[in-house]
This record gives structure tokens, C-alpha cells and sequence, in this order.
């Protein structure tokens, strides 16, 4: 074998054992959700049941938690805040972009700033502010506070800057306001930001744990991490079949997602490289 | 028309002098952005900075303005300085070993041509599956007796370990799993990197005699690669300082405060014990110190910009 | 279709003046080119007749009527944009629609789904379709009314730009560089099919341009903008034989008009420093004080090469452009200062090399005459006498 030859085999010799070791805790965490308890608690390693123990496992899943439940809540939840931000960012990135109004600079400085404000850090107040209103335990403590997307005013903004004024003013000529070019004029054109900006929103706060275990109790108010990190807290290292089980279907709707367009999460993810 | 070139001249178009009515629509369309800033984002900075220096609890009845009591506590409170140190800890751990792997991951898969996409996805999928879930699936194969690892490590002869259990190794293990979770992201950010670089810059470097892949790596790729860099140690360092999820689900700050970190005592302080005013203290400097990172980047981004 | 009146309009961005009280009368039915450099202040005049910028004085009339308060869209233009705008979501036929469903449709029959139960709807959509294939027919675009703008060339989506501000037959056309992201060869070929378009819907047109060309060979009349105020008005043929400044004698024509430094004698005649038969005074005069220093601007095809003993130019053959029809010398005169261009047949050109001594000579008709601050000169005496060797 020629050297030509082998680089190229040890780059996949690489990755693969790398890419192995990536997935490895998907592989065992559904393995594991298909074992029998007797082929879990084994002091040797069984990389596939031999008794498959799927439906058991699952049902016992779907039984103990309604994961059916912190699904729709997870889905509830991330579309409210997608379709929410859209609606105060878009106008506002419009009227950074290309309108002249007293106040923009300003405005513009405090997007910027907002974006570096890191949400942990203003938990504490937020808390408190939502204590005061008594909307602590309810849909509206999920999702308001992520209402206002600095990062989604500022990226639609940049997207915005780049669409010639041309356009905006051709659209004044035929008539169309202020308000209406947004919608029917900007939002069309930026329709592949958008989506990327909505892929960000909703694989951030689907997995979100921090501000929903501090905003809510009720467990029909329980977004997926909440619910799988309850339902392992009771089950406390007993019954790993289902809670693996559980595990995999909280995991399941996002990485399969992931799959069918991973060009397009990808983009949308490491925007927040820009955060 | 680019008119730009001579400085009398055009303003660009938002610059200019609009009608009124055009100035009372930018006002109109952000007025919701602006309320609701307001409201859950720059209020609520002003009021976290505003309640570390009070005594405030909740449900408390009366609170006082303590000035920086509330500061000095956490300085003599060897608790925090442990949480502050295995912040920093794990930081240590996670950023230059995500930066690392993020970046050989990326030179691999980008030396080639074939699976790319693949690879990419493989390495992706991490970043993207919920955090809660995954730990949870960590635990399990971490688990004293029947976790994969141990069950790995006997068979090979070595002893197992209580992972999360012993406290030398629990910071360390979280870190494992911080870097898991985190290198894919870098990932995707230094493939992009590379694939701004212009290829004229390696032909002439070939040219020039730096034909080996070390030579090329070392005069065009390291160098032209350096605003991203700096982009993913920043990122990176930002990221590890919000490390919660592991930490709540798996050892709850333990074995012996072996786990403490900085958000993990701000929720213990602010949502377990109630005391806000603590709990804001802890945040404020949480917050000082992500600003930090910030400002460092963006004073070293303007020094080491290779692009034109 | 109706006129257009720009009375002292004046603009400034912050501290600097963009527009200095600029005055001009379009009539109805006319084409008029605000021709002049980047950043002359052309193109935010046109935004201002639009309504889409507002003039600091001034005011605006169309058709005789104040509309500096009035809504872009409620001044009934149309603007066909450099960058054409189109609506890159929305097919051909849907962009050039916009126009006409936002004047005539009301703000509940343009609602989606919802307005569709509005009565009358469907008849007010199906006349604005008419109206769309009518126009398409006209620019020869009715195949592509189906595609959006992304799968349409240049001069295609020149054509769907110039539809949408058909459509609605505004009183006038205001056109902002229409041509110039077209490549040369399309750009010729649509000049001549707007000055047909003209011609054919006779409407007023008011087209802002850097390039000359376009100017010269479309316009019923020209007005030259510098530095943000109109420096002249008039037709092609009149800007180019009778600028009234060195400055719009110096923008239009390619080459550049060739200026000679001169000084008044006692008589009033130019004296040309240093050049030729011992600066010999021209056998004309000009209304200047004596002394008064003088450029006379010569187009280059007015210069013809002749025997340097002769000539009251004399100089040195530095470099010659063969263009078929044409060949244009560059001769660098004694104490001149720039090459003086002359455009002459291939044929006189012939056998003469580079460095080669050659003298140049002018009908003293064609020389215009600039003062120090740039205005033009009259002759005061008609030259008519005047050989074509002096």
C-alpha cells in the first residue's frame, strides 16, 4: 500500500474510532433501553440484548411519566417563543436596518449588550418579577421571558442591512407601509435567516433546563428535560430499562429532525457562535 | 450607484432625512422590542446588580440595603471560593481540550474529500441532543458496577472507579462529559474557518516550499485560522462558565463539594435557600466575569484579524 | 401625464449641502436626463421628486400641484431602480401586480384567504391581469410572467422593472440609473428600446445617469448637475456645442474637450503662451478685459494635424490611439500641460511617428472660450472671416 493510499485510511481509521467514541452513549443508552433488567445489571459487556425487551421498557416509559405530555409542552413551549420573537424582533431589525428614527443608536447598543447578558445571570429578578405577577407555574412563566430575542433582533438586522434600500423604497412607490413592508416584503426575503434563526430557538429551548426548573412545579407544566430529569430522580438507579427508554424518546424528535436536515441545523446551531 | 467614493455625498439611505412619518414607524415597530427589553432583560440587569447589596430573601418581609456585605461574605466563605476554583477548574479542562479536538476533527475531516458530511454529523449530533437526557445516559455508563466504563477498564486489567462518587474524579468526569458535549461545536465552527481560507495561500506556499502538511499548517492554516480561534477559546471559556445541567442532575455540587460551581451555587442560594440577595452577589459576578471574556476577545480581535 | 416643477430645491445631510437650489421645468410628455458625476447630487433629487427623501426648501410640483406632503405612493410615479427592486419572493406577474393591488384593492381585499370573500374582488383582480399581460405583451415578457426574478437575466429583469412601473400608467417615470448593472452590448440595445418606449407611451420620463451616452442619445433635453446644483439645461446638441461652463465642456464629450491656457492682449484676442510661431495673438476676440487669462476649449475632432512652421500649436506626437475609423493623437504642446487630443482620420495620421514634431491646427469658430472662474466667454467679433490657418 502506497502512502497515497493510506493517508486517506488512516483519516477514516481516525474518525471512525473517533465518531465510535461520539456516539457511543447513544448507542448504549438505546442498547440499554431494549435490555430485560437481568441483561442491564451484568458484569460483563452485552452490546445487544439478547431478549429484546423493547415494548416493556417503553411501555413502563410511557406509564410512570407522561412523556406524551412533556412532548406537547416541549412543542407548545418552543413554538410560542419562535413565533413571539419573530413577531417583536422582525419589525424592530426592520426599523434598525433601514429606518432613521431618534433613539436607533441607542437601541443598537443595547441589542448589543443584551446579547452578551448571559440568561443565568438575571434568573434571580426574573424569579422574583414573575413571583409578583403570580405567573410563576404556567405557560406564560415558560415563555415570555424569551419573548425578546436580542441575538434574533440583531441577526435579522445584519440579514436586513444587506437588502438593498432599492427594494424598500420600490415597495413605498407601490404603496405598501411601513408595517406591511415587513411582512410581506422582509420577512419573504429573509425567510432562510429566519429558519435558521427558528432552528436556534427551538433546539435551545427544548433542551433548556435551567430557567424551566426554576420557573415552574406542576408536573403537566414539565418542558422534556424537566420531565426526564424527574422521572430519573424517582426511579434513582433502579430501573434503567425504562429510563433509558425515556431518555431516548426526550432525545428522539430533535436528532431526528437533525438527521433528515443536518445541513441546515448545523447552520442554525452555530449561529450562536455568534453569541 | 456607488457614489461613496467622494465624501460629500450620499448618505446611506437610513442615514438620511426621511419624512416624520418614517421616523414615528421605527419608533412604532421596535416599541415592543423596547418594552420588552425593558422589561426581562436590562431591568432585570440593573435589579441584580441593585439586589446584591441587599439582604433581600423571599417571602422575607422587610429588606435592608447592605452595600457590599453580601461581597465580603463570599469572600470569606470558603464554599464559594471552592465553587469559584472548580469553575475555573473545569474551564481549564473543557476549553483547550474542546479546542483541540474541535480543531484536529475539523483538519481531518476537512484533508479529505470523502463522507464529510457524514463525519460532520456524526461529531454534531452532541451539541444538539438534550444535555438532560444524555447525562443521564453518561450516569448509566459511568455506573460503579455495571457501567460500561468499569466493565471497559476491568477487562483490560485496570481497577474500576466511582466515577462521580469520589471527589477527585467527579470534576473531572463532568468535564469529560462537558467536552462530549461541546468539541462537535467547535467543530463546525473551525470547518468554516477552513474553508474561508483561500487556496492561492497554500499554492503559493507550496510554491515557496512549504510543501509538507506541518509547513502548510504552520504557515497558512494556524495563522489565517486565528480570529477563529480566538471566536472558539472566548466561546468555549463562556460556555463552560453556564456549566449547571450535568452538575444539578448528576452529583448536586457533590461528592463534598467536589462539584461546586458558580451557577450551581446561585441556584442552590437564589432557589433552595431563598436568599436572594446572596444569590445575586453570585450572579453579579458570574456576569462580570462573562463581560470580561467578552471585552478580552474583543480587544485581541482587533489585534489579530489576519483578514484584509 | 403631466409636468414636473423643481423650485429652489435645497438638501443638505447634516452639515454638508447636497442639493443648492436646484430649479427645473420638465414638461409633460418630455425626456429629461439629470446627467453629472457621482455624488453630484442627481439621484437624491430624484428620490426627493419621488417623495421618498424630503427636500430641507423648496417645493415639488406635479402637475402644478405642491405635493412636497405627499406619500411616495400617492404621487402617482413610477421609479424603475438600478438594482431593478423586484420582490424576489413573487413571480413576474405577482411583482408587477404589487402596484396596481395596492391602489385599487382596499386593505380588506388584500388580505390573504380572508379577502378573497370581498365581492368585486375577483373582477378588480382579473382587469389588473389584463393590465399586467397588456404591458408584458409591450416589453415582450409575457413567457417569463410565471418565474421569479432569480431565474431572469439582466435585461430581463430590466424589462420586468420597467412592466411594474408601467402598469399603473403614472403621470411620470423617474429612473435611477436604470442600464447601468447591464453589459455594454445590452446596454446599447436597451437605450434605444427606451427612447422607443418614449416615443410610444409619450410619457414624461425623468432619468438620472452618469454616462453621457445615455444622456446624448435619449434625452429631449439634458440637465448637467455638478456639485449639486444644475449648471445647464438644454438639448443634447446644445450642451455639447454650447456648454456655458468649463466644467459641463469637460463632462461631456470622450476624449475630453482639449483647454488651452491664453491670455488677452490689448484687443481682446488670445494669446497662447509659448506655443507655436512665437505666441502669436489668434485672429480673434473675446469679451475679456486685456490680461485676462483665458481657456479655450477645443473639441478634439475640431484639431487637425498640420505643418508644425505653420501651426499655432506646435508639439511633440507622444502617443496614438488607432480605433478603425479613427485615430486620436495625443501631442504634448511647449508650456502645455496636458497632451492636447486630436480625433483625425486614419489617413492623415498615417507615417507619422512617435516624437515626431506636428503642428495643430483649429477654425477659430470652433474655440469656446472659458474665463478664470469657469463661465463661458462670447466672441466678440463673429469670426466668420476666420481660415482654417490662422
Amino acid at each position: 500500500m502506497t502512502a497515497r493510499h493510506l493517508l486517506p485510511a488512516l483519516r477514516h481509521a481516525a474518525l471512525l474510532s473517533a465518531g465510535f467514541v461520539v456516539l457511543l452513549p447513544f448507542f448504549w443508552m438505546i442498547a440499554t433501553s431494549l435490555k430485560p433488567p437481568a441483561e442491564i445489571f451484568l458484569s460483563e459487556i452485552r452490546w445487544w440484548p439478547e431478549t429484546l425487551h423493547v415494548r416493556e421498557n417503553y411501555a413502563a416509559a410511557l406509564e410512570k411519566a407522561p412523556l406524551g405530555r412533556y412532548l406537547l409542552n416541549g412543542l407548545i413551549v418552543t413554538v410560542s417563543i419562535f413565533v413571539l420573537q419573530v413577531m417583536v424582533a422582525l419589525p424592530a431589525a426592520y426599523a434598525l436596518a433601514k429606518l432613521r428614527f431618534p433613539g436607533r443608536g441607542m437601541l443598537f447598543v443595547l441589542v448589543l449588550f443584551g446579547i452578551l447578558i448571559p440568561p443565568q445571570a438575571i434568573a434571580v429578578p426574573l424569579f422574583l418579577l414573575f413571583h409578583q405577577l403570580g405567573l410563576l407555574d404556567s405557560y406564560a412563566a415558560l415563555v415570555l421571558p424569551f419573548t425578546i430575542s436580542v441575538f434574533g433582533i440583531f441577526l435579522m438586522r445584519q440579514f436586513f442591512m444587506t437588502v438593498p434600500d432599492d427594494l424598500v423604497d420600490a415597495a413605498r412607490m407601490d404603496g405598501i407601509s411601513e408595517f406591511g413592508i415587513v411582512w410581506t416584503v422582509m420577512l419573504p426575503t429573509a425567510i432562510p435567516a429566519v429558519t435558521a434563526f427558528g432552528i436556534f430557538s427551538v433546539v435551545s429551548h427544548w433542551n433548556d433546563y435551567f430557567w424551566p426548573l426554576i420557573a415552574v412545579n406542576s408536573e403537566t407544566l414539565f418542558t422534556p428535560p424537566l420531565g426526564v430529569a424527574a422521572f430519573r430522580n424517582e426511579e434513582a438507579g433502579t430501573d434503567y430499562g425504562p429510563l433509558m427508554a425515556a431518555a431516548t424518546i426526550v432525545i428522539a424528535p430533535l436528532v431526528i429532525a437533525f438527521l433528515l436536515a443536518q445541513r441546515r441545523f448545523i447552520e442554525g446551531i452555530a449561529l450562536t457562535g455568534m453569541k | 450607484m456607488s457614489e461613496a467614493a467622494i465624501p460629500l455625498r450620499r448618505a446611506p439611505a437610513a442615514a438620511r432625512r426621511r419624512p416624520r412619518h418614517v421616523a414615528l414607524a421605527g419608533l412604532a415597530l421596535s416599541a415592543p422590542a423596547i418594552a420588552l427589553m425593558a422589561l426581562f432583560l436590562i431591568g432585570p440587569v440593573g435589579a441584580v446588580i441593585g439586589m446584591s447589596l441587599t439582604d433581600y430573601q423571599l417571602g422575607a418581609r422587610s429588606w435592608s440595603f447592605i452595600g457590599l456585605d453580601n461581597y465580603s461574605a463570599l469572600a470569606g466563605d470558603a464554599v464559594f471560593w471552592k465553587s469559584l476554583g472548580n469553575t475555573l477548574l473545569y474551564a481549564a479542562i473543557v476549553v483547550p481540550a474542546s479546542f483541540a479536538l474541535g480543531l484536529g476533527v475539523a483538519l481531518l475531516i476537512e484533508a479529505g474529500r470523502s463522507f464529510r458530511a457524514f463525519y460532520r454529523a456524526v461529531f454534531f449530533v452532541p451539541v444538539m441532543a438534550t444535555l438532560i437526557a444524555m447525562a443521564i445516559s453518561w450516569e448509566f455508563m459511568l455506573h460503579a458496577q455495571f457501567g460500561l466504563i468499569n466493565l471497559t477498564l476491568i477487562s483490560l486489567g485496570f481497577a474500576p472507579q466511582a466515577w462521580l462518587a469520589n471527589p477527585d474524579l467527579a470534576l473531572p468526569t463532568l468535564a469529560v462529559i462537558g467536552i462530549w458535549q461541546a468539541f462537535g461545536f467547535n467543530m463546525v465552527l473551525f470547518l468554516a474557518g477552513l474553508v474561508s481560507i483561500p487556496r492561492p495561500l497554500y499554492d503559493a506556499a507550496a510554491m515557496d516550499g512549504a510543501d509538507g502538511a506541518f509547513e502548510r499548517f504552520r504557515l497558512v492554516t494556524w495563522p489565517m485560522l486565528g480570529p477563529v480561534s480566538m471566536f472558539v477559546l472566548v466561546i468555549s471559556a463562556i460556555r463552560s462558565f453556564q456549566v449547571f445541567d450535568t452538575v444539578h442532575v448528576l452529583t448536586k455540587g457533590g461528592p463534598s463539594k467536589a462539584t461546586e460551581v458558580l451557577l450551581y451555587s446561585m441556584y442552590a442560594e437564589g432557589f433552595e435557600f431563598f436568599r436572594s440577595g446572596v444569590a445575586a452577589a453570585i450572579a453579579t459576578v458570574f456576569l462580570v466575569i462573562v463581560l470580561a471574556l467578552t471585552l478580552l476577545k474583543a480587544r485581541a480581535a482587533d489585534r489579530r484579524v489576519h483578514y484584509s | 401625464m403631466s409636468g414636473i416643477s423643481l423650485r429652489s430645491i435645497g438638501k443638505r445631510f447634516g452639515e454638508t449641502p447636497v442639493l443648492r437650489g436646484v430649479s427645473l421645468e420638465i414638461r409633460a410628455g418630455e425626456f429629461v436626463s439629470l446627467l453629472g458625476p457621482s455624488g453630484c447630487g442627481k439621484s437624491t433629487l430624484l428620490r426627493i421628486v419621488a417623495g421618498l427623501d424630503s427636500q430641507d426648501e423648496g417645493e415639488v410640483l406635479i402637475g402644478g400641484r405642491d405635493v412636497s406632503e405627499v406619500r411616495p405612493s400617492a404621487r402617482d410615479l413610477a421609479m424603475v431602480f438600478q438594482s431593478y427592486a423586484l420582490y424576489p419572493h413573487l413571480t413576474v406577474e405577482a411583482n408587477m401586480m404589487t402596484p396596481l393591488r395596492m391602489r385599487d384593492l382596499g386593505a380588506f381585499e388584500r388580505l390573504p384567504l380572508l379577502g378573497a370573500l370581498a365581492p368585486g374582488r375577483a373582477a378588480k383582480l382579473a382587469a389588473m391581469r389584463a393590465r399586467v399581460r397588456e404591458v408584458a405583451e409591450t416589453l415582450r415578457i409575457e413567457p417569463l410572467l410565471a418565474r421569479k426574478p432569480g431565474q431572469l437575466s439582466g435585461g430581463q429583469r430590466q424589462r420586468v422593472a420597467l412592466g411594474r412601473a408601467m402598469v399603473r400608467k403614472p403621470v411620470a417615470f423617474l429612473m435611477d440609473e436604470p442600464l447601468s448593472n447591464l453589459d455594454a452590448a445590452l446596454r446599447v440595445h436597451m437605450r434605444t428600446e427606451l427612447a422607443d418606449l418614449h416615443r410610444q407611451i409619450g410619457a414624461t420620463f425623468l432619468y438620472v445617469t452618469h454616462d453621457q451616452v445615455e444622456a446624448m442619445t435619449m434625452s429631449s433635453r439634458i440637465a448637467v448637475m455638478l456639485e449639486g446644483s444644475i449648471v445647464q439645461v438644454g438639448a443634447p446638441a446644445e450642451i455639447y456645442d454650447d456648454p456655458r461652463d468649463v466644467r459641463v465642456a469637460e463632462f461631456i464629450g470622450s476624449p475630453k474637450i482639449n483647454l488651452i491656457d491664453a491670455v488677452t492682449d490689448g484687443a481682446g484676442q488670445p494669446r497662447i503662451d509659448g506655443a507655436g510661431r512665437g505666441g502669436q495673438a489668434l485672429d480673434c476676440a473675446f469679451a475679456a478685459r486685456p490680461g485676462a487669462a483665458l481657456r479655450l476649449g477645443v473639441r478634439p475632432e475640431h484639431l487637425r494635424l498640420a505643418d508644425p512652421a505653420l501651426a499655432p500649436l506646435v508639439g511633440r506626437l507622444r502617443h496614438r490611439e488607432e480605433l478603425g475609423a479613427e485615430t486620436l493623437c495625443h501631442v504634448e504642446v511647449q508650456g502645455g500641460a496636458a497632451p492636447l487630443v486630436a480625433r483625425v482620420s486614419p489617413a492623415a495620421a498615417r507615417g507619422l511617428r512617435i516624437n515626431a514634431p506636428v503642428g495643430l491646427v483649429f477654425d477659430l469658430s470652433d474655440i469656446r472660450a472659458f474665463d478664470a472662474a469657469g463661465l463661458r466667454i462670447e466672441a466678440v467679433s463673429s469670426p466668420a472671416r476666420a481660415a482654417a490657418h490662422v
